[in-house]
């Protein structure tokens, strides 16, 4: 039996989507059976992160509808031995699936996968009730923004009132020369205020702006920075101790040497 | 009667004004000038008195604990009327209180040891 992860966040567009196609791809490099699914019905963005759009014949609301069967609706990536796909409905709309629905769904896959990730849509509304319903446990995005830290919060004392006791945070988009001139706020200051569990945090990088341009995670690319932070929260989900990288080296004269070289 | 009135400050105005024009970049650095502040510590202050405000609706068993606490500490100096004790968390513009009014029957002469409290 496999676990069955949610990737949330309350707020939009902190990287929800390329955090669960990255941590995917990621899990399934270990040699991981996994499986993505794509919560968001109605405005589905994970087969395009995967650029497995093309390949979609039926998608999570065929399968709870019967029109076929859960095995007809998962894609293959061909990619990465191990890795499936369960796209949303881009037609339909949340009130398509309940959650106890999308909860036997969930533990149908958890029967064949390792691992399933739910990508979960923004809000908190059904589409996050439901993103949530089958899951084991919680992995909630942020950016080091008010805002989205905020949003967090929320995100995180609705998860515990539902069971998923301890979420771990991942801090995305981290601007480390921003935190060092005082312009935005560290991980400490984001892990004060939240009080739960780090798991990951990701620099910003423009290689996951070219890489979701051509749907191609950036995890594959091995000298990516934030290729290599989801790499790292997936070893510390297998339950190893992998220390936080301090990202000031980076921004160094060898940093940026290293970088207009290697494009790291 | 007691009333007790804990409040938890924002920087309010202080945060907010000082900040000047928006983009201003001269509020980076951390360490630079006196009266400016770093722009992360801002929005850390921001934060935490927005997270404040967000927890009020206070589940209602912490708010029985925080309850059962309060009783314990003030125990030991007065004798208090629990059942008669009202303890609320309210919101205002840049701060948010802890109202607690809780009747006294009697004054002690001298405290009790810890722990000795009524409960």
């Amino acid at each position: 039996m496999g676990t069955t992860l949610v990737i949330t966040s309350g707020k939009g567009g902190v990287g929800k989507t390329t955090t669960t196609a990255n941590l995917g791809t990621a899990l399934a490099l270990t040699g991981k059976r996994v499986v993505l699914v794509d919560a968001d019905i109605g405005l589905r963005n994970l087969d395009v992160v995967m650029g497995l759009e093309n390949r979609i014949v039926y998608d999570l609301v065929d399968v709870v509808e019967g029109f076929c069967r859960l095995r007809q609706a998962l894609i293959k990536d061909k990619r990465f031995d191990g890795l499936f796909l369960l796209p949303a409905a881009q037609t339909k709309d949340k009130s398509a699936v309940q959650p106890e629905q999308f909860k036997a769904l969930c533990d149908e896959l958890a029967q064949e996968f390792d691992y399933v990730l739910v990508d979960s849509p923004a809000g908190i509304e059904q589409g996050f009730r439901n993103a949530i319903a089958g899951a084991q446990e919680a992995l909630v995005v942020c950016t080091p923004d008010v805002s989205s830290v905020r949003d967090a919060d929320r995100v995180i004392g609705l998860l515990e009132a539902e069971g998923l006791a301890s979420p771990r945070l991942i801090i995305n988009k981290l601007r480390p020369e921003m935190v060092q001139q005082g312009r935005q706020m560290g991980v400490e200051d984001v892990l004060d205020v939240l009080a739960v569990e780090l798991i990951g945090v990701v620099p910003e990088d423009e290689q996951v702006v070219d890489s979701t341009n051509r749907g191609e995670p950036v995890v594959a690319h091995e000298r990516s920075r934030a290729g290599r932070a989801y790499r790292d929260i997936v070893r510390r989900l297998l339950g190893e101790q992998v220390p936080f990288p301090d990202f000031k080296e980076e921004h160094g004269l060898f940093g940026r040497l290293r970088r207009l070289l290697g494009g790291a | 009667m007691i009333q007790l009135l804990a409040r938890v400050l924002g920087r309010g105005g202080a945060a907010t004004g000082q900040g000047g024009a928006p983009g201003s970049r001269a509020g980076g650095g951390a360490g630079e000038g006196s009266g400016r502040m770093a722009s992360k510590d801002i929005a850390r202050e921001r934060l935490k008195l927005m997270l404040v405000h967000d927890r009020v609706d206070m589940e209602p068993e912490l708010m029985e604990a925080l309850k059962d606490d309060l009783i314990r500490a003030i125990s030991r100096y007065l004798e208090v009327d629990r059942s008669a004790m009202e303890v609320s968390l309210h919101r205002e513009a840049s701060t948010v209180a802890l109202v607690a009014s809780i009747p006294v029957r009697a004054v002690r002469r001298r405290p009790l040891a810890a722990g000795d409290g009524e409960p």
